[in-house]
């Protein structure tokens, strides 16, 4: 069971390509899974099958934008951080803003990192490399239950 | 004078007081002798001055010993004195009236004013009997000295006056009530104030008069309680109270109250001033204060929201104007890898254009997220090393254009008191700027030092670069004004403007001199806080 996914939540498409385009040229074939709000994160993350378990494993990394149509990005954190299941999922905020107080509240609500997107592509790439390096590969991720 | 005391022995001698007992008064004969020595004694030795002098060319026939005494004339002075030597020249004429009316035998004449041998004038009762004296038309008179009375007379006479001209043409309302709360004094001045005269009022409850139905069986009870226990609540200071006119209408009053006691009992004498003027002019001022409050609220409002709209903006800024610009120059980096075999160098080219323009916003952007950014932050003062923070910048510079040959020279533990992080942005701008307009010379030279101006310790930062032309350095520091197009230097015109925002927010200034192609030199001072070393 090597499936190490990541989940992208991102409501602008076009970061939604050109992330998925940098992982793509940085040879990171892991699985993405793209979900447009904090609601649908959420329910991602934190929804029930028929049966009452879980809907979806969980993911090796969620890249969480802050700004989100219905639940922002910093809501989204923190229910996860409430939750049994996702109070250790590595989560990386992934945004334009490079406001302190974004910064600030990111991580006072449990982000492990905060990575701001470049407007440069190639900067942006490398952001991409590093992440999925670190991340994916480099980082011994938390032990939890996934499935 | 000792010496003219008459005695008894003496008298006898040659007395004159023998000839005639006092009118009406008979003696046994065999006792005349004896009576009309005693007679003379009582004359001779009686307390009061007295004299006998001629009604017909009023010599004095004979004087008593007070009278010399009194007087300062010797006996035998005065048996060669008419009455008028006695009187001061004011006060002939009065004597002459007197004299030329007929009198009664007993005679209370008032008070004279009388002359003493040595000048001086003095006051006398004068009572007089007429007595026939030696086969002549006599009076005999007794001079009462009041002096000191009429002094005393004359000074609680002009007292009153002077408390009556001050009761009479005070400006404040001055009310006296007796223990019972009866008006015994009520002036002018409280006449025209309250619409009462003085003979409605006098004798009259002060409270059913001037003070408001509500309040009266508080003065009542004031009133009483001082007089049981001396204590109360409002003697001797200032208070405002409201009162009421003869007509009824109530206005604010300034209120003193003392008390005064005299013979055991108690009298209360109030001052009053109308302050209805000064009410409505404090009302007046109350409402404006009150209005100018409100507005600074409102301001203050709209300055918030504006500010917290400008912070969404800022916000809004940072997150949504940089999307589409990393999709631009994203796409337009995936046109060039993807398709790049198909593209001509002219297409190329465009794409270059386009990134290099989209970069050029991102920065712009930043630049002004990093402004507004500066404007909000707040100071935190702390003593740094600029000439520390200025080696940092510039070893970075060097590292970033290592092409570059610009020879630094910076002057040695500049020590000011700044905001670390503010400060940094000031060396960055400063020292950048001096790296990129020295960028055409071959070998170009900065230096950080400090100077003084005004008594305040500048820092500079010169370079030997482009310099500018002094008729635009008031546009230097102002947001995306430039004195040179991009194609001569890039920028977009916010480094000094962030600069200016930081130096202003220390309270500081900041200015520059300079000289086409010859370089130029930015001043900046830091506030009063601000130290060198």
């Amino acid at each position: 069971m090597n499936e190490k996914i990541i989940l992208l939540v991102e409501d602008n498409p076009d970061d939604v390509e050109l992330t998925q385009r940098a992982l793509r040229i940085n040879n990171i074939s892991n699985q993405v899974e793209v979900v447009n709000d904090g609601e649908q994160a959420l329910e991602y993350l934190h929804g029930r099958n028929a049966e009452g378990g879980y809907s979806h494993s969980l993911p090796q990394l969620v890249l969480l934008d802050l700004k989100l149509p219905k639940v922002d990005g910093l809501e989204v954190l923190v229910t996860l951080r409430g939750h049994e299941r996702t109070k250790l999922l590595p989560v990386v905020i992934l945004t334009s803003s490079k406001e302190e107080r974004d910064m600030v509240e990111g991580y006072s609500r449990g982000a492990n990192s905060y990575v701001r997107k470049p407007v440069s592509f190639e900067q942006f790439l490398d952001a991409v490399r590093q992440l999925g390096l670190y991340w994916l590969v480099l980082n011994e991720p938390p032990p939890i239950d996934r499935e | 004078m000792a010496s003219e005391r008459f005695d008894v022995d003496t008298a006898g001698r040659d007395g004159p007081m023998s000839a005639e007992a006092p009118k009406g008064k008979t003696r046994p004969s065999g006792r005349a002798g004896e009576d009309g020595r005693m007679y003379r004694l009582i004359f001779e030795n009686n307390p009061l001055p007295m004299w006998v002098y001629d009604l017909d060319d009023l010599r004095i026939l004979a004087v008593n010993h007070a009278a010399i005494e009194t007087y300062g004339y010797s006996r035998d002075e005065f048996l060669s004195m008419t009455i008028r030597e006695l009187r001061p020249q004011e006060s002939q004429h009065a004597l002459t009236d007197y004299l030329a009316t007929p009198r009664s035998p007993l005679q209370g004449a008032g008070v004279w004013l009388h002359r003493r041998k040595d000048g001086s004038l003095l006051h006398v009762e004068i009572t007089s009997h007429e007595l026939p004296w030696e086969g002549r038309r006599a009076r005999l008179v007794m001079a009462n000295d009041v002096t000191e009375r009429e002094r005393q007379a004359r000074a609680l006479e002009e007292s009153e006056a002077r408390k009556s001209a001050i009761l009479q043409s005070a400006m404040d309302c001055i009310i006296t009530i007796d223990e019972q709360g009866r008006v015994t004094a009520f002036n002018p001045a409280a006449e025209k104030t309250f619409g009462y005269g003085l003979d409605d009022v006098l004798g009259r409850e002060l409270a059913d008069l001037i003070i408001p139905e509500d309040l009266r069986e508080r003065h009542r009870q004031g009133l009483r309680r001082f007089l049981s226990t001396s204590a109360s609540s409002i003697l001797g200071r200032r208070i405002e109270m409201e009162a009421v006119r003869a007509s009824g209408e109530r206005f604010p009053v300034e209120l003193t109250v003392v008390t005064n006691q005299h013979g055991g009992r108690t009298w209360f004498t109030g001052f009053l001033r109308d302050i209805t003027q000064r009410k409505q002019a404090q009302s007046e001022i109350l409402e404006l204060t009150h209005g100018l409050e409100q507005k600074v609220i409102e301001r203050t409002q709209q300055l918030d929201a504006a500010n917290k709209e400008l912070e969404a903006f800022s916000y809004s800024v940072s997150h949504d104007l940089r999307a589409p610009l990393r999709a631009i120059d994203g796409f337009s980096q995936a046109l060039v890898d993807d398709f790049g075999d198909r593209l001509d160098d002219q297409a190329r080219h465009y794409l270059g254009r386009v990134r290099a323009a989209t970069q050029r916003m991102g920065a712009l952007i930043d630049d002004l997220l990093d402004l507004a950014r500066v404007s909000r932050s707040k100071v935190l003062r702390e003593q740094l090393n600029l000439s520390q923070m200025a080696e940092d910048t510039e070893k970075e510079l060097h590292e970033h254009y290592p092409e570059r040959r610009v020879e630094v020279e910076i002057e040695p533990d500049i020590v000011v008191h700044a905001d670390r992080n503010l400060l940094k942005i000031i060396i960055d701008n400063l020292l950048s700027n001096a790296w990129k307009y020295t960028s055409k010379r071959e070998r170009a030279h900065v230096r950080v030092g400090t100077t003084e101006a005004d008594g305040d310790p500048v820092t500079y930062v010169s370079d030997d670069g482009a310099g500018f032309d002094m008729r635009y350095a008031g546009k230097l520091f102002g947001a995306f004004q430039r004195l040179h197009s991009p194609a001569e230097f890039e920028g977009n015109g916010i480094g000094l403007a962030t600069v200016q925002r930081i130096v202003n927010l220390h309270g500081g200034r900041v200015w520059a001199e300079g000289r086409v192609d010859e370089g130029a030199t930015f001043f900046f001072t830091l506030g009063s806080e601000a130290t060198h070393e």
